[in-house]
């Protein structure tokens, strides 16, 4: 491909997000008109094509030469007031083209595995419509060239997030399951929106070339207007708030685990494999601004790698299988913050891990879809049980996802987090040390919750009742399910030590900030032996312990309701009963303070001044008298009156 | 004598006693009629101002249309006898100072702040050599209409088309009205006319109207008598 | 008469606008019959016309005259609606009379 050609390609970027767009809006006007199968497949093939677009634009990037992989263009003028311009256009690197991989691909698979799942719902139109949306939104958030079109991203995922939580709204646990995701996101999304402003507010711009530029020139290298250090720790912290929020991190993850009241496709997609790595892509694409400060990236590695080992121990807790994937979600998205947190050669490990995980908690996702599909809804493993010898194939699928996860060689898990924890260990920053070793203690716990999670699930006695008629789901919800195992396998191949692919393909991103190529050294042997040994030890564990469950042992389980600490720990420490009492009340108290001072205060000011204008307005109403005559006057002397101030005014020589 | 000074005193003249006219005379058609030469007056002042195009225009369109439309409608509605309340007015002895009064008193206000000597510094391009070598008064102005103008002139057409589209709607039969698009239900339509109806009522009951009524001045002189008079203050 | 030797100067049309508007006001202001009201309107719209000639002539500015032209279409058009709507109002009252027309009062 000619080097015209591939920036032609490219400079079509937009009409990914166009197509889904379109779709979206289609489908979501259309609703109950467009009656199924067609909504779905209006919606799949959109994702489709969008997916197709995307692999083009892929390749048109590839032809290009590494150091020209960097393609911005200006599609129009946005906001132009004044000293403030911003422009909308959109910006492919290596790093926004593979969140577009991500997002169309995995994207794809599940809307496939979407026809199957939401098969007969009342809203089912409506359903690929919000989903379409997504993605559209997602897109636009990775495509954009400013942290302001990002930021319109970053909200209409929030907002198709919010939807699709309270996708069966009817039940009032899912809507409010939607309010906390949406309140937790606020909060988050309050302290980006400052980040901006202060962005806009010393660098005078929110293009990422300005603002990186800045930040480069305060490095000592380009022009540009330096960031005082201060500035760049509050920038970068204001920043950490969102990611907290829309990422799931300490102490914004709180919305996730209740998340997944919504469909367990929008689990996978939404929930797992692409909006909440959109934390990941702020701090990997300001890169630059958190370069500048080390004490925020120190902050950012422990939040991440806290996140992972605590929201590990929670998943360990839970019976129902899909909050343990999202307990398990969190904990890996600590890892990836962790990794963007540190840097150097943690940026390109982070990104690996996202696609990574995409590929591998998407396949636990919908093997948790396809077991609850199969059992009615039953997700508590309390009352599952055997189910390997009737549902096979889900049952092998979710065996791989979780080989994956736990970090067992050759899959993809087991590659990109140890590149992570390889990142940690070798970071030249001294905190390294102590990261990875946590890190190493939360993929012990991970091997341990995922595989109790199998065990209880798919192996040992029969627990459900008789009522239970279990089944293998339909072939268009276990191929998407094959196409996430394949990919979780060979994924793995996209960032092997030594060759590195990945890393070298971030570089244009990334430049000298991505750190070394890591190479086959004995040191890296030993990291990732320690990993793998880490990973066994964990499944042998859960093996010993959960694999031979009894009926009589899980429905112990439920009798034998821990006291104490241990239900402190069931209940994934009572953070919501303490948001409860320490956030929820206070607030509902403040609420109503703010309900009487606006009540006695400003309502009878307001109503003051407006029952004030009715009463002038009735006095004046009588100069309204209907003669002609009274109104030609008084507009005769005020034009006499005008002429005169004019004349005063102007002087005599008018 | 300069000619212009002619023009200017002769149509002068004629226009301020034609437009007294207009004010004076009790019955619309006269009024109209004297209408027709204070604008045709006009028309003869343009003229002496060597604005030919426009003095043409003035012509065909006042005296030609407007006025026509005038005498049109009085016609049409019936109303070319005076209203017995304003010949009485009109014919009140106080009537023709009280006239008087406020025009010298609008004029002289008008006058005051505009300044009778109106300092005239800045000067354009189109002197009367440049309208002569632009072939005249009609080549200039329309060369000025369809270039620098022609926006406004264009806007106008969107004026005009409104206002026949409106004439026709407004003139349209009441009858029509209460069915057609005019916002009107037959209800609404109903109720206003009732009480259009109950206003008019009220308005002949009106005891400022029986109170004038005895005071009648019969005057039949004293439009002639004004008219004469006020013409000789015009043209000094 | 020695002024009369030269052409008359542009203030001698104003002086004479200002009375012919000032006709038209009074006239406005007395009268009660909405058709002649509607002529001393005319009359007022005409006297403006006179000073933008003269006006435009003083300053050798043809825009005086192109303004003229610009209010005679308006002044069409205003007619044309004024008309229209006395015709409108006539046919429920029967009366032409401006002081009548108060139904819109406050």
């Amino acid at each position: 491909m000619s080097k015209e050609a591939a920036e032609n390609i490219l400079e079509l970027a937009w009409i990914v997000p166009l197509i889904c767009l379109v779709s979206a809006g289609v489908l979501t006007t259309l609703g109950r008109k467009l009656k199924e199968p067609w909504g779905g497949v209006v919606g799949v093939g959109a994702v489709g094509v969008a997916f197709l677009v995307t692999v083009v634009v892929f390749a048109a990037l590839l032809s290009l030469p590494a150091d020209q992989r960097v393609f911005e263009h200006v599609l129009f003028e946005w906001i132009p007031a004044g000293g403030f311009r911003i422009e909308a256009g959109f910006l492919v690197d290596p790093l926004s083209i593979l969140w577009m991989l991500l997002v169309t691909g995995v994207g794809f698979v599940i809307h496939v595995y979407s026809l199957g799942y939401i098969a007969g719902d009342e809203r089912y139109t409506t359903f690929f419509g919000q989903m379409n949306l997504f993605v559209a939104s997602m897109l636009i958030l990775v495509l954009g060239n400013n942290f302001l079109v990002l930021f319109v991203g970053w909200e209409l995922v929030g907002a198709c997030s919010y939807l699709l939580i309270g996708f069966w709204f009817k039940k009032i646990e899912n809507s409010s399951a939607g309010n906390k995701a949406f309140f937790a996101n606020r909060v988050g999304d309050f302290g980006f929106l400052v980040g901006l402003m202060l962005i806009f507010a010393t660098v005078g711009s929110l293009d990422f070339d300005t603002v990186f530029g800045a930040a480069y020139a305060s490095l000592g290298g380009g022009a540009g207007v330096p960031i005082a250090l201060g500035t760049a720790t509050a920038i970068c912290l204001l920043l950490l708030v969102g990611v907290t929020g829309k990422s799931a991190q300490v102490p914004l993850y709180v919305w996730l685990a209740d998340a997944m009241a919504g469909p367990t496709p929008v689990s996978a997609l939404i929930h797992a494999a692409t909006m909440v790595t959109a934390g990941v892509y702020l701090i990997s694409r300001a890169h630059p601004l958190f370069a500048l400060s080390e004490v925020s990236r120190a902050i950012v590695t422990f939040v991440g790698i806290g996140t992972a080992f605590y929201a590990a121990t929670i998943a360990l807790g839970q019976y129902r299988v899909k909050r343990v994937l999202a307990y398990s979600t969190i904990s890996q998205l600590g890892y990836m913050i962790a990794a963007v947190g540190i840097g150097g050669a943690g940026y390109a490990a982070g990104v690996f891990h996202v696609i990574s995980h995409g590929f591998f908690k998407a396949l636990l996702f919908l093997g948790a879809g396809s077991l609850m599909h199969a059992m009615h809804g039953e997700e508590d493993m309390r009352r599952l049980g055997g189910l390997r010898k009737v549902m096979p194939w889900t049952a092998g699928l979710f065996l791989v996802g979780g080989l994956s996860i736990s970090g067992i060689i050759p899959f993809s898990g087991f590659w990109s987090k140890d590149a992570i924890l390889g990142a940690l260990y070798e970071s030249p920053e001294s905190w390294g040390k102590i990261a990875w070793g946590i890190g190493l203690a939360a993929a012990f716990l991970t091997a341990l919750y995922m595989f109790r999670t199998y065990f209880l699930t798919f192996t040992g006695d029969r627990s459900w009742g008789d009522e239970a008629h279990p089944h293998e789901s339909p072939w268009v919800m276990v191929i998407p399910m094959l196409v996430l195992a394949v990919g979780t396998t060979l994924w793995g191949l996209a960032d092997l030590p030594g060759s590195q692919w990945l890393h070298g393909f971030l570089e244009p991103t990334f430049g000298v900030f991505g750190g070394e190529a890591e190479r086959w050294t004995g040191e890296v042997v030993l990291l990732l032996t320690a990993g793998l040994l880490v990973g066994v030890l964990g499944v042998a564990t859960a093996y010993a312990v959960w694999s031979r469950a009894t009926r009589e042992r899980r429905i112990s389980f439920g009798e034998r309701i821990p006291a104490g600490a241990g239900m402190f720990w069931r209940k994934a420490y009572d953070v919501d009963a303490a948001l409860e009492y320490g956030v929820r009340r206070p607030g509902w108290e403040l609420t109503g303070v703010l309900a009487t001072v606006d009540e006695d205060a400003i309502d009878r000011t307001v109503m003051g001044i407006g029952g004030g204008a009715k009463r002038a307005g009735r006095q004046l109403a009588r100069l309204q008298n209907g003669s002609v005559r009274v109104y030609a006057s008084v507009f005769l002397g005020g034009v006499v009156l005008i002429a005169a101030y004019v004349i005063v005014r102007g002087g005599a020589g008018l | 004598m300069s000619g212009e000074w002619i023009l200017y005193i002769v149509f002068g003249a004629t226009a301020l006693v034609s437009a007294i006219g207009v004010v004076f005379l009790a019955n619309p058609i006269h009024s109209a009629l004297s209408l027709i030469g204070a604008l045709a007056s006009v028309a003869g002042l343009f003229l002496a101002q060597e604005a030919f195009f426009l003095s043409v225009v003035q012509i065909i369109v006042y005296t030609g249309a407007v006025v026509v439309l005038f005498l049109f409608v009085i016609m049409l509605l019936g109303i070319d006898s005076a209203d017995p309340r304003e010949e009485q007015l009109l014919r009140r002895q106080w009537f023709p100072w009280a006239f008087l009064g406020g025009v010298i008193g609008v004029g002289g206000l008008v006058l005051t702040i505009t300044g009778i000597d109106l300092p005239f510094g800045v000067s354009g391009t189109d002197t009367a050599d440049a309208v002569n070598e632009a072939g005249g008064n009609v080549q200039a102005l329309s060369e000025r209409l369809f270039t620098d103008w022609l926006l406004p002139f264009e806007l106008t057409s969107i004026l005009v088309v409104a206002a026949i589209v409106g004439g026709v709607v407004l003139a349209k039969r009441t009858k029509d009205l209460r069915g057609s698009g005019m916002g009107l239900t037959p209800d609404l339509a109903e109720r206003i006319s009732e009480e259009v109806e109950a206003d008019a009522a009220e308005g002949e009951l009106d005891p400022e109207d029986a109170f004038e009524a005895d005071d009648v001045d019969p005057d039949p002189d004293s439009d002639a008598v004004l008219v004469g008079e006020t013409s000789e203050n015009g043209e000094g | 008469m020695e002024f009369l030797q030269t052409p008359p100067d542009p203030d001698a049309y104003i002086v004479l606008a200002v009375f012919l508007f000032s006709i038209g006001a009074v006239g406005f202001l007395v009268r009660r019959n909405a058709i002649v009201m509607f002529m001393c309107i005319e009359l007022m719209l005409n006297a403006v016309n006179l000073s933008l000639v003269s006006f435009g002539r003083a300053l050798s500015d043809l825009s005086g005259q192109i303004l003229v032209f610009f209010v005679l279409v308006v002044a069409a058009a205003e007619v044309m609606v004024g008309l229209a709507i006395l015709v409108a109002i006539f046919r429920r009252r029967a009366r032409a009379s401006a002081d009548d027309m108060s139904s819109l009062k406050g």
